[in-house]
């Protein structure tokens, strides 16, 4: 797999505390890659280092195969936008000087490109209004435009729905799978709101107290998070023949146990095991929910 | 650096903080022969036919407000930099921070020399038909032109050190205001320890109808040695050289004040370039 971003035993620490602890990720090509963390987990800090914003402490990040450490670093970021916390916007400016404005540090020789750009995101009939006039949702949005001011192959959002209201939510989501799906951008998000990631992750990493706990695929994560019937038998190859001849989805943990992913009548299921020599020990329904996934994870106990 | 040039420039000229400092430049410089004129109408009126006001003193003062209102500017201007967090999206596309910064310092050393330009445009549109041509030999006024535009671009490069190293803008505001204050108050306090003479002159005067003759003495106030070094040294000093720019100015300024202004934004450029360079930032 080809990765956009790969990073190496990444920490910084900042006098006595550790934002980052020796994290590697993986942003595959393509991707939208939600990343995962409460508050102060690490998720800005990261964001920060690949944006050339700091430093690392120790290890190193690749950007485009570029490693942190050498010269071309510079050049590759060229294929970078980037919205670090709050939107990054002249306030005193238009929407369309912003651009203007963007497209001049990035030495875009024409400004042809920035009514295309406004419409992509929904700022065309702002006029001669100033930024600092903005709601949250369209700054958000004059923030992203400005990064997309390069025409970037990899777009970094550090919390971009933070604070927004229910429509400005839906807008910035449309956007981002929007860039992802017709421009092919790969899109690194950091949140903390899982259910709105959820909507748009293809990947998803989790990081807690500066480690990365989890790297997985959304189907890998759909899967560990689906409805499923947790099923405790004496003979798992029984089973599969059982539920292979049910016609049910399944996945076989280990030599005891499988999760069924169907509603299945337990009395039918216990009778077709005994009938192949397998008991049925035990049946526990599962549901967990991303949160919850979340939660077992990376601890319950409360950071912030 | 270019781009970084190109994008500070077109900002700059859509900035209202500086055409805020330079309609006050200029109405300074525009008052300024007005009031002279009128004290030499009121001269005039008492009889005191002899009594000029020169549009050579008048024109003289600009150097002192250009420090004091360059240092506003150059807080809000790249403190903007970072309250906006616009910073962010000239390092996130891959300049270096060096470039960054000595951007920034071109678009205030510019700032300062227009803020100049503003003050001498308008002293000598309104001077010149109000109090007449100045006295001053064009070169002089030439040469202390250049030193005092030497000197606002060695404090615009203070500033940017202090604004592009402090993320705080109102911080960065108050810093710089007191330092352009600081300089220009401790060039007066200089200049006045460095002006006291050595000795007190033979005085004599009549007391009780008798003439009484006060033999020279030793002026306790007259600076010297290692204290008189160290003090002429901060009196070279950009900010404060202003007042010993102001006192030679029909003589013609020395020649190290300006060289002593380069040495101060070589000096700070170097220092702030490697400062920012090691900065987290937010």
């Amino acid at each position: 797999m080809e990765y956009v971003l790969v990073t190496q035993g990444l920490s910084k620490r900042y006098k006595d505390f550790k934002a980052l602890d020796n994290l590697s990720m993986h942003v595959p090509k393509g991707s939208i890659y939600g990343f995962v963390g409460r508050n102060g987990a690490g998720k800005t800090t990261l964001i920060r280092l690949i944006c050339g914003l700091q430093a690392p402490t120790s290890g190193t990040y690749a950007l485009y195969g570029a490693d942190s450490s050498e010269k071309d670093i510079a050049k590759v970021r060229r294929r970078m936008g980037a919205v670090v916390e709050t939107p990054s916007i002249y306030l005193d400016l238009t929407a369309e000087d912003n651009l203007k404005e963007q497209f001049r540090v990035l030495g875009v020789p024409s400004d042809d490109g920035i009514p295309e750009l406004l419409k992509l995101v929904g700022l065309e009939d702002t006029g001669k209004k100033k930024a600092r006039n903005f709601s949250l949702g369209m700054k958000q949005r004059l923030g992203i435009a400005v990064a997309l001011a390069g025409d970037p192959d990899f777009l970094v959002l550090d919390e971009p729905v933070n604070g927004l209201d229910p429509q400005g939510i839906i807008e910035i989501r449309e956007l981002i799978l929007k860039l992802n799906r017709e421009r092919r951008i790969t899109v690194l998000i950091s949140s903390h709101i899982l259910d709105e990631l959820s909507k748009l992750a293809t990947h998803y990493g989790f990081i807690d107290s500066g480690r990365m706990v989890k790297e997985l695929s959304a189907r890998e994560l759909e899967n560990a998070c689906r409805k499923c019937l947790r099923v405790e038998v004496t003979d798992t190859r029984a089973l599969a023949r059982v539920l292979d001849g049910m016609g049910v989805d399944y996945k076989i943990l280990d030599d005891g146990q499988a999760d069924v992913y169907a509603q299945v009548n337990i009395s039918q299921l216990s009778r077709a095991l005994d009938a192949e020599g397998c008991e049925l020990l035990s049946a526990q329904e599962r549901d967990e929910s991303l949160e919850s996934y979340f939660v077992n994870l990376v601890g319950g106990a409360s950071h912030d | 650096m270019r781009n970084l040039l190109s994008a500070g420039f077109l900002r700059l000229w859509r900035s209202k903080s500086l055409y805020a400092t330079l309609a006050i430049m200029a109405a300074i410089g525009a008052l300024e022969p007005i009031l002279g004129y009128s004290a030499m109408r009121d001269y005039a009126a008492a009889g005191m036919t002899d009594a000029v006001v020169s549009l050579d003193s008048r024109y003289f003062i600009f150097p002192l407000l250009s420090g004091i209102l360059l240092s506003a500017f150059c807080a809000l201007f790249v403190g903007a930099e970072y309250s906006d967090g616009t910073i962010r999206n000239k390092l996130a596309v891959g300049h270096s921070r060096g470039t960054v910064y000595l951007s920034n310092l071109l678009l205030c050393a510019t700032a300062g020399v227009l803020l100049c330009l503003a003050y001498i445009a308008a002293v000598l549109a309104v001077g010149f038909p109000l109090l007449g041509a100045m006295h001053t030999p064009f070169p002089t006024v030439l040469w202390y032109t250049f030193c005092a535009v030497v000197m606002t671009s060695a404090l615009a490069a203070l500033f940017t050190l202090i604004a592009m190293l402090c993320q705080n803008r109102a911080v960065t505001a108050v810093a710089c205001i007191t330092l352009a204050y600081f300089l220009l108050f401790l060039g007066i306090y200089l200049n006045s320890r460095l002006s006291e003479p050595e000795m007190y002159p033979e005085q004599q005067y009549v007391q009780d109808g008798q003439i009484v003759t006060e033999e020279a003495r030793p002026n306790p106030n007259h600076v010297q040695g290692v204290k008189r070094t160290v003090y002429q040294f901060l009196y070279d000093l950009p900010g404060c050289h202003v007042v010993q720019l102001a006192f030679t100015a029909d003589t013609g300024a020395p020649p190290r004040l300006p060289l002593y202004s380069l040495a101060v934004i070589a000096l700070s450029t170097g220092a702030g370039t490697a400062l920012f360079r090691r900065k987290d930032l937010k």
